[in-house]
């Protein structure tokens, strides 16, 4: 039977996989994903694996000799006139004109003011976890020796141990407040990780900057990448753009919402945009003769370097490239050179990276056409570097995915360079994934418009 | 079919290909890129992954109008979290477990939602692909039909294992639990799926018992 469930299961996953081609609720997502701010990362933990494993096991020891032999409780709470629960994820809401107590088993208190809303994400033991989805809530926690608890309002958390504290949030204009009454708090918010006590008064932070941005002209054609530095009278010189509320926001005013996946996301605040030429060199321009033998590189850059791409002073690495010195251009980028160059050299540079990496067996070339994509969307980089992607899939025994990248290229560019070798390519792939009906279709496909082609005979031997 | 003949004719023109010249990896780039915060760091991280969350969402949930907002959940939590993320090499493992997770909290949020509003979220429709032929869009409604009857953990257990294809080590993973209690979960899902299928859905039932169609395209 175990087997029957098998089938069965696989069965539905060919099915879904059907459904899953259609890729609009991923762009969809991707759109109000990249739109709004992203939560940037906590700062990473000082204390290494094995010390923070001590101090937990320290911490469970502690906590079983103070309940022993009585079980620890999780917390269970009243909001209002609701009986106690311990249910999670209930939207709690307090009516206009009346605040609203929500009563925890531990002693401590969240008063939501009135039309304010709220739920309990997480209970346990020592704490709770409540977000404030909108408005005012003044927290009272009760203090004991372990003490878990924390608040979280948007992109911000207040972690706390046991004090009293007002918090504030308004999601129309992302608006966050935080007063600390007594003790001191640890907030996390977008920037980084701070502490908060009640001597640095009402601490009030936003999300989108209250100045008026000016109205960008044609913001639905033009390709945030191509765009010059855009005035931003909000914005921090801070690098970190993702992790910079006020960049974000004013990115939200230049985002682009006709077509989600023909536009890459730059916060145009970012200082890297001063870095970028002009205009983005085309991959294909440069490129040799391509030649549709599986092994050769059809994308490889031009042995002489592109004059109207290079920048004023060579790059080492370049040079290195050009001499056919693959390793050693890598190996003169230090990581942090590395990264650099990929996100915020132009197109040219990348092509010429990912070619070196490409030749060198470096598994940052996957990376790099992706990051190829990303940036420079809805140009012919971005679809030739699908195409590469397909061949790399494909090299590396993942014929499936690669056929996704080579599908992907054929649909961005129907009759583009590599178009050809792409349908070829696509043959083989559905081939090698022993999948009869695509490698069929894409057989009759590439014999229509190639009848002569080198991948033919191929093409006929499936469809025979 | 052809495909064998096919796979040698491709084995002898591709000589000299499978150099394992290359393989698409650069996690720990991307993980430094997130971690770090450059300006495009999310939105590539989506194109690499947004493929694989939403295909594992959708295992564990079926058709599911709440697909959307969970897929964009998993992303907040993992922009959210990546600084805790050690090991970049780990980061599909755990991005898996995390969607997983997402997935899990909606089941049981619809679970718990089944005793307080008069429509049931699980009975309110799902989303239709339109794509899909009626009788593929039958089976996967009946099989999810049984399959809302299971715990969340079952259930997951048995999307984990039998329709994306896990081995038990993997689903073991994803799910965040030993492999011991996932076996037991697995066959706990087991008999409850049959157990379901029997009182509910018999037709389903029989046909899993006696159609040779959906034995195991490994065996």
């Amino acid at each position: 039977m175990n087997e029957r469930l098998q089938g069965l299961g696989a069965e539905v996953a060919r099915i879904q996989d059907e459904a899953l081609v259609d890729s609009r609720h991923r762009a969809a997502v991707r759109a109000r994903l990249l739109r709004g701010p992203v939560p940037s990362a906590p700062p990473a933990s000082r204390f290494g694996r094995p010390a923070l494993g001590l101090v937990f096991a320290s911490i469970a020891v502690a906590l079983v000799l103070a309940v022993w032999p009585r079980e620890s409780e999780v917390i269970r709470y009243s909001a209002g006139e609701r009986s106690v629960s311990s249910q999670l994820d209930e939207w709690i809401e307090a009516p206009n004109g009346q605040t609203l107590p929500i009563v925890f088993s531990d002693g401590s208190t969240v008063q939501l003011s009135p039309g304010s809303r709220a739920r309990v994400r997480e209970l346990s033991a020592v704490g709770a976890s409540v977000e404030l989805e909108r408005g005012e809530a003044n927290v009272h926690v009760h203090h004991a020796s372990e003490t878990r608890w924390s608040v979280e309002a948007g992109p911000y958390v207040v972690h706390v141990v046991g004090t009293r504290f007002r918090v504030q949030w308004e999601p129309s204009d992302e608006a966050f407040a935080l007063e600390v009454f007594e003790g001191a708090v640890r907030l996390s918010e977008p920037r980084g990780t701070r502490r908060v006590s009640r001597s640095d008064g009402e601490v009030r932070a936003q999300l989108r900057p209250t100045v008026p941005v000016e109205p960008q002209p044609q913001p639905e054609t033009e390709p945030i990448i191509e765009r010059s530095p855009a005035p931003t009278p909000a914005v921090p010189a801070s690098r970190a753009a993702v992790a910079t509320p006020s960049s974000r926001g004013v990115a939200q005013t230049h985002r682009t919402s006709s077509d989600a996946n023909s536009v890459s996301y730059r916060p145009p605040s970012a200082p890297l945009e001063l870095r970028l030429p002009p205009k983005t060199a085309e991959l294909v321009a440069d490129e040799p003769a391509a030649s549709e033998a599986p092994v050769v590189a059809e994308a490889d850059p031009p042995s002489t370097p592109s004059e109207e791409s290079a920048p004023v002073s060579e790059p080492a690495w370049k040079e290195l490239t050009e001499k056919s010195e693959y390793e050693k251009a890598l190996s003169s980028l230090s990581p942090q050179q590395f990264e650099e160059l990929v996100w915020q050299g132009d197109a040219s540079d990348l092509v010429h990276l990912a070619a070196a990496a490409r030749r060198t067996k470096d598994a940052r070339a996957g990376y790099i056409y992706t990051v190829v994509r990303s940036r420079f969307s809805g140009t012919d980089n971005a679809a030739n570097a699908a195409f590469m992607l397909g061949r790399m899939q494909f090299h590396a025994g993942a014929p499936q995915a690669a056929a996704v990248w080579l599908e992907t290229y054929l649909r961005e560019r129907p009759d583009g360079r590599f178009a050809r070798e792409a349908a070829g390519r696509l043959v083989e792939a559905y081939v090698r994934a022993e999948d009869t009906g695509r490698a069929e279709a894409a057989a009759q496909r590439y014999l229509a418009r190639h009848p002569a082609g080198p991948h033919a005979a191929l093409a006929r031997s499936v469809l025979q | 079919m052809a495909v064998s003949e096919s796979v040698s004719v491709l084995n002898r023109s591709s000589d000299g290909l499978r150099d394992g010249e290359e393989s698409v990896a650069g996690d720990a780039a991307l993980v430094a890129s997130l971690k770090s915060g450059h300006p495009e760091a999310p939105a590539v991280f989506f194109d690499s992954y947004g493929e694989y969350v939403e295909r594992l969402l959708l295992r564990v949930l079926g058709p599911d109008r709440e697909a959307e907002d969970l897929l964009h959940d998993v992303f907040v939590q993992a922009f959210a979290n990546i600084g805790q993320l050690r090991d970049p090499s780990r980061l599909k493992a755990w991005l898996g477990r995390m969607t997983v997770f997402v997935a899990r909290g909606a089941l049981r949020r619809r679970r718990r939602g089944r005793w307080l509003v008069f429509m049931p979220a699980q009975e309110l429709p799902d989303q239709k692909s339109t794509s899909t032929p009626p009788e593929s869009r039958d089976l996967l409604d009946r099989v999810f039909a049984v399959l809302r009857g299971l715990h969340p953990n079952d259930r997951i257990a048995f999307s984990l294992r039998y329709i994306e294809g896990l081995t038990l080590p993997e689903a073991a993973g994803a799910a965040g639990v030993s492999l011991a209690t996932f076996k037991r979960r697995l066959k706990k899902s087991d008999n409850a799926f049959l157990a379901r299928a029997q009182h509910h859905d018999h037709a389903l039932y029989e046909t899993l018992l006696e159609t040779p169609r959906w034995r195991n395209p490994h065996e």
